[in-house]
């Protein structure tokens, strides 16, 4: 199983549903073909650094998965067909890969993020009385000098 | 009859003043600094090995070891395929 990595760039006057269809219709070639998806990124709209097909800026969605090389074939022959796909880019991660480690990679990233979602609550919740008390402290010398 | 004008070549090629200074010793920033990951999805690192005009920086003048510079050359090119970069800037 090789990692490969799909970086594509969609229309912007599309709307989110029809995006979200765009998505999961590839999403479903590469499960049907027996891959597996490791994740899935929305950049949104960006700017390009040139103009494709009279268009100067993009929404940017990346597609991370394991499988056999059949799959890009396949991928790559409906970015072809799809007039809403601007441009392509498949690029091989791995040459060797095993679901295992996949498996595991997923399940720390999911609780890493977790933890960090935590500390972040955390923090906002510690740091509001911080912030009322400085904003008295600056007030108080403001008005003294 | 060849040596003479092989002799001719040899005195021109001498006569000529050799610009002959050693470059100031650069560090890699890659090697040494930081643990940056050198990835055709962050522009913004990449963006430091591109001149204005979008050409790609040589290895002599940024300071890169090979290796490194073998990395940043291919992530341009990646970057430069998909948008991130652009091939040419033209100045209007």
């Amino acid at each position: 199983m090789k990692r490969y990595e799909t970086l594509f760039i969609v229309q912007i006057d599309l709307p989110t549903d029809e995006i979200n269809s765009i998505i999961e219709r590839y999403r479903a070639i590469v499960t049907a073909l027996k891959g597996t998806i490791i994740k899935v990124e929305k950049w949104g709209k960006r700017k390009l650094a040139y103009e494709i097909k009279k268009q100067s800026s993009g929404n940017y969605i990346l597609i991370d998965f394991a499988g056999k090389s059949a799959i890009i074939d396949e991928l790559e022959r409906n970015f072809k067909i799809d007039d809403k796909i601007l441009k392509f880019m498949t690029i091989m991660k791995d040459g060797n890969v095993d679901l295992a480690a996949i498996e595991k990679e997923t399940q720390e990233k999911s609780q890493t993020e977790a933890t960090r979602a935590a500390l972040v609550v955390e923090s906002r919740e510690s740091a509001g009385p911080k912030i009322e008390t400085d904003a008295n402290k600056d007030s108080t010398s403001s008005e003294s000098t | 009859m060849p040596t003479p004008s092989r002799d001719a070549r040899t005195s021109r090629t001498d006569s000529r003043p050799q610009k002959k200074f050693y470059h100031k010793r650069k560090f890699c920033r890659f090697c040494t600094d930081s643990d940056i990951r050198i990835e055709y999805k962050e522009p913004l690192v990449l963006k430091d090995y591109i001149t204005d005009r979008g050409k790609i920086i040589p290895r002599r003048i940024t300071g890169n070891c090979a290796k490194h510079q073998r990395e940043v050359t291919v992530a341009i090119k990646r970057a430069r395929t998909i948008a991130l970069l652009p091939f040419v800037v033209s100045e209007w």
